[in-house]
């Protein structure tokens, strides 16, 4: 059976999430210092670690 | 989405990165060591100096600035910055102030003896190498400007990349690679999945780095427009000799910044100053102001104070535009993720010049299938 084709928001939903996620990091590392800095970075890196469960999921 | 709109994006798609994919490659793996130049410079040289007299008084920045000038004789100064972790005052000098930075001279001071402070030279002239090829491939201003267009050719190629991700994934789950299928499909869908998880990464360092081009252009505006009340009636190509005190219009430039730090001082005639002012800037206290940079122009000649001087939105663009492109200011492991994505982006453009040769060959064979039938 041919899948039911997906609207915009279900393409988009996660690649806007890990965007805005990415975005968030990249700014707040500039504002704040300290700890801060280890989860702005994993926001900044939330592509990698998209890229990464991809991988392990294939 | 229609299909002419499709082939429309396509074509934007294939041509913005055709032309600039070279460019981008050399700036992506030119881009990798930058951003550990100070992990890489630490280890190749470890520390060892130590001030003369610790304890001691300090010398002026005058006395300093003599100092740096009797060692290059026939030069000028044109920076003078101040390191924040040891008694140390950096001097840059050249033939003129409007000499190009590759003319430049940089030297460290003992602001406690007046020694010169070793280099870091090992693996200095190889980072120099690699920081002119990524900025400006050895042509200065018209090699800056080229590689601007090229990021502006990258963000292009990454909106439409944005807008072709949807008709490729309307059947497909988010995340899917498809390595079971043929060469092209399992590349396809990793330059698919590595390009929209990257996009809000990339057009950051993208942007940024278009900005950083326009250094040269933005300060001219700045000198043109904030400046504009202290152009003064020198001649055109004329430059103040300074002859006030440094060490005075420092002092003073802190009484007008009084909850700001030091950063440097652009001496007249340089691209951070006027041609008859000393610039002296500070930067702001707080992470989240201190890389804005604020200057207090003193007269290099009078010593007469023009004030603090709030930069223009343009150039406070421009000071956030370096940190956001190099990721060199949220400690190591933002540094280690801007390198993974920094690979991630090689493999981007690796495989769309895949995509591009494998297509055209599949076309190639296509269009000589019928020709092959006909003769047969």
């Amino acid at each position: 059976m041919t899948p039911q084709p997906k609207t915009l928001v279900q393409i988009f939903k996660w690649p806007a999430i890990v965007t805005g996620l990415s975005l968030a990091g990249l700014v707040l590392a500039l504002l704040i210092e300290g700890p801060a800095d280890i989860a702005t970075a994993l926001a900044v890196g939330a592509p990698v670690i998209v890229i990464a469960w991809a991988l392990l999921q294939k | 989405m229609r299909s002419g709109t499709i082939r429309g994006w396509a074509f934007v798609h294939k041509w913005t990165s055709l032309i600039s994919t070279a460019f981008l490659l050399m700036l992506c793996i030119t881009g990798l060591p930058l951003i550990f130049h100070d992990e890489i410079d630490a280890a190749l040289n470890p520390e060892e100096w130590q001030a003369a007299n610790p304890e001691g008084p300090r010398l002026t920045l005058d006395e300093i600035l003599d100092i740096a000038l009797a060692n290059r004789s026939g030069e000028v100064p044109v920076y003078m910055s101040f390191d924040t972790e040891r008694p140390v005052v950096n001097v840059t000098t050249a033939p003129s102030a409007t000499a190009s930075v590759s003319e430049m001279h940089f030297a460290s001071f003992d602001v406690t003896s007046g020694d010169l402070v070793p280099p870091a030279a090992k693996g200095e002239t190889v980072m120099d190498f690699i920081l002119r090829l990524h900025t400006d491939m050895f042509l200065e201003l018209p090699g800056t400007l080229f590689l601007g267009f090229m990021g502006l050719l990258l963000v292009a190629a990454i909106v439409s990349g944005v807008v072709l991700y949807a008709p490729f994934m309307r059947k497909l789950n988010f995340g899917v690679l498809r390595t079971e299928q043929s060469s092209r499909v399992k590349w396809l869908d990793y330059h698919n999945l590595l390009g929209i998880v990257a996009t809000g990464w990339l057009l950051v360092v993208g942007l940024t780095g278009v900005i950083n081009t326009l250094e040269a252009p933005i300060l001219d505006a700045w000198r043109d427009t904030a400046l504009a009340d202290l152009i003064d009636d020198l001649a055109s190509d004329e430059i103040a000799t300074a002859t006030a005190s440094l060490d005075a219009a420092v002092n003073h430039a802190r009484t007008q910044a009084p909850d700001m730090e030091l950063q440097f001082v652009a001496f007249p005639g340089t691209d951070f100053s006027t041609r008859r002012h000393y610039a002296i800037f500070f930067h702001g206290a707080s992470p989240a102001t201190e890389r804005i940079i604020t200057p207090v122009l003193v007269d290099a000649t009078s010593g007469a104070s023009s004030g603090l001087r709030d930069m223009p939105w343009f150039v406070q663009a421009l000071s956030l535009s370096r940190p956001l492109h190099f990721g060199d200011y949220g400690g190591l492991l933002l540094k280690l993720i801007w390198a993974l994505l920094d690979i991630a982006t090689i493999i981007i453009l690796g495989t769309g010049l895949y995509l591009w040769v494998a297509k055209k060959q599949t076309g190639s064979v296509k269009s000589a299938r019928p020709v092959a039938a006909k003769s047969a």
